[in-house]
């Protein structure tokens, strides 16, 4: 009876248990962890910048853009990727206005996490067109 | 004991368990993100490294070509007009069939990468499935009918195909396509006055870009047993556009050589005891070469492609980690694909 009335140390229970609530509230103000996915975003921007390069070798490139060949230039960019990569392909005139009247792509994206690279090249013909050409790549998780 | 004693005690272990837990859990936190960082970093460091091992040429620059064994590795052509383009003799050189062939520790030393598995690993854009659908006799001939299958990472692809036929002084050509499915049909007929092992190539070009260009080989028996494995009579190894050719037994006779690439076939021309000139042609594709001859009454054709690919070297990487990095490159103005991987680094 006499430890149920004698209620001075109550305080201190009720203290610490609001030091313990701030203490484990402050947890959560840690920032969570930022997965990483084997493909890395600068690891994919430098296999876009790869394929582009090696692609347009001899303005190979140019001139599908330039014969609008968009069918043919979505094969050469799938025929360089993994399946497991998503792709978008855009190609820009020199005021980037985009001039692909077809979606050069392999469908809806994988995830939120698109690396791009942007790539300049010149027709070979007379003209002399200047194309910037954005490939957008992400990979699955 | 007093009340205030008990709940004090309470108190104070419901802090000190809180806090440890919060400390413990901080500290786990803490190690994931640092992990997470050092991941990171490590991505970064090997690319770059891999990034220089296939853009610059290596000390000597024509390591590839001379034979030497280089002091820096580098596969580049030196060709500054095409970044990713490969030089077609460095990357032979990193087959184990080439007798010109680098160690693995020979590679590791050059590339300064002492403590860490290197892997190099070059394919065709294209893979090519050839099988024998059907055999028939026509008068004084054999046709053979062919199944080839062809594809890329994305799956079946249209292709144009051109198929060489060797069989000891016979060479005879076929073309045709495949269908949207990726299978087309060649029939190719052999003269019954010759026998023994026949080699049929198949070369397939992707309707779209002609440097998608690949090959394939099929060893079958005309009139004749089953061939032996490729290489067991000779060891064929391709540098600087001479082909090097080791006898693996004594009584052996070198009948013809042929040299042929998608849209070129020529006979190879003999230089000196042992060794072949390789025709240089502006055809974009990778030129296989063919070897027939006789080993005391046993005919074989042998062949190898110039450049060497597809190829394996360095670490297999079994049961750990693997950094891996693709890149599309250019040999000799054809499309490969090359995987660089490196394991973790030993502290």
């Amino acid at each position: 009876m006499r430890l149920l009335k004698d209620n001075k140390g109550q305080i201190r229970t009720i203290e610490a248990f609001f030091a313990s609530i701030l203490l484990l509230s402050a947890l959560t103000l840690i920032p969570a962890v930022q997965e990483h996915s084997s493909d890395s975003s600068e690891t994919l921007s430098s296999t876009a910048h790869n394929i582009l390069l090696s692609l347009d070798s001899n303005g190979h490139l140019a001139d599908l853009i330039s014969n609008k060949s968009w069918v043919n230039l979505k094969s050469c960019i799938q025929s360089s990727l993994s399946p497991m990569v998503w792709f978008n392909l855009t190609v820009f005139n020199e005021n980037m206005t985009p001039i692909n009247d077809m979606p050069i792509t392999s469908g809806s994206p994988v995830n939120d996490r698109i690396a791009a690279a942007d790539y300049v090249c010149a027709s070979t013909s007379s003209n002399y067109a200047v194309y910037i050409v954005r490939l957008q790549l992400a990979g699955v998780d | 004991m007093p009340a205030i004693s008990i709940d004090t005690f309470f108190a104070c272990s419901l802090l000190v368990s809180v806090a440890l837990l919060a400390t413990a859990s901080l500290a786990g936190t803490m190690q994931t993100q640092i992990n997470s960082m050092q991941d990171l970093n490590k991505e970064a460091y090997l690319r770059n490294i891999a990034e220089h091992l296939v853009t610059s040429d290596g000390t000597p620059a024509n390591w590839g070509s001379t034979g030497a064994v280089p002091s820096s590795f580098g596969l580049s052509d030196g060709d500054s007009s095409h970044l990713y383009a490969l030089d077609i003799d460095k990357i032979s050189r990193l087959n184990d069939q080439n007798a010109y062939a680098l160690s693995s520790f020979q590679v590791a030393q050059a590339a300064r990468l002492n403590n860490m598995a290197l892997g190099v690993s070059v394919s065709q854009m294209l893979s090519i499935t050839v099988t024998l659908s059907d055999t028939s006799s026509i008068a004084d001939a054999t046709a053979y009918t062919f199944r080839i299958s062809v594809s890329q990472s994305s799956g079946p692809l249209s292709a144009a195909l051109q198929c060489y036929v060797v069989a000891q002084d016979f060479v005879g050509e076929v073309s045709n396509t495949t269908s949207s499915a990726g299978v087309g049909y060649i029939t190719a007929q052999i003269p019954n006055a010759t026998n023994g092992p026949a080699l049929l190539i198949v070369f397939a070009r992707a309707s779209f870009d002609d440097r998608i260009t690949s090959y394939g080989a099929y060893s079958f028996a005309h009139q004749s047993q089953e061939p032996s494995p490729n290489h067991t009579f000779l060891g064929l190894s391709p540098l600087n556009y001479t082909l090097i050719m080791d006898e693996n037994f004594p009584d052996m006779t070198i009948e013809h050589g042929y040299a042929v690439s998608y849209a070129y076939q020529s006979n190879l021309t003999s230089t000196s005891t042992g060794t072949f000139a390789i025709p240089e042609s502006a055809d974009k594709s990778p030129t296989v070469l063919v070897i027939s001859g006789l080993n005391g009454t046993t005919s074989f054709v042998e062949w190898t492609a110039y450049p060497d690919i597809p190829l394996d070297f360095g670490s297999n990487f079994e049961d750990s980690e693997r950094n891996v990095f693709v890149y599309t490159v250019l040999v000799k103005g054809t499309l490969y694909k090359l995987t660089l991987s490196f394991g973790d680094w030993v502290k």
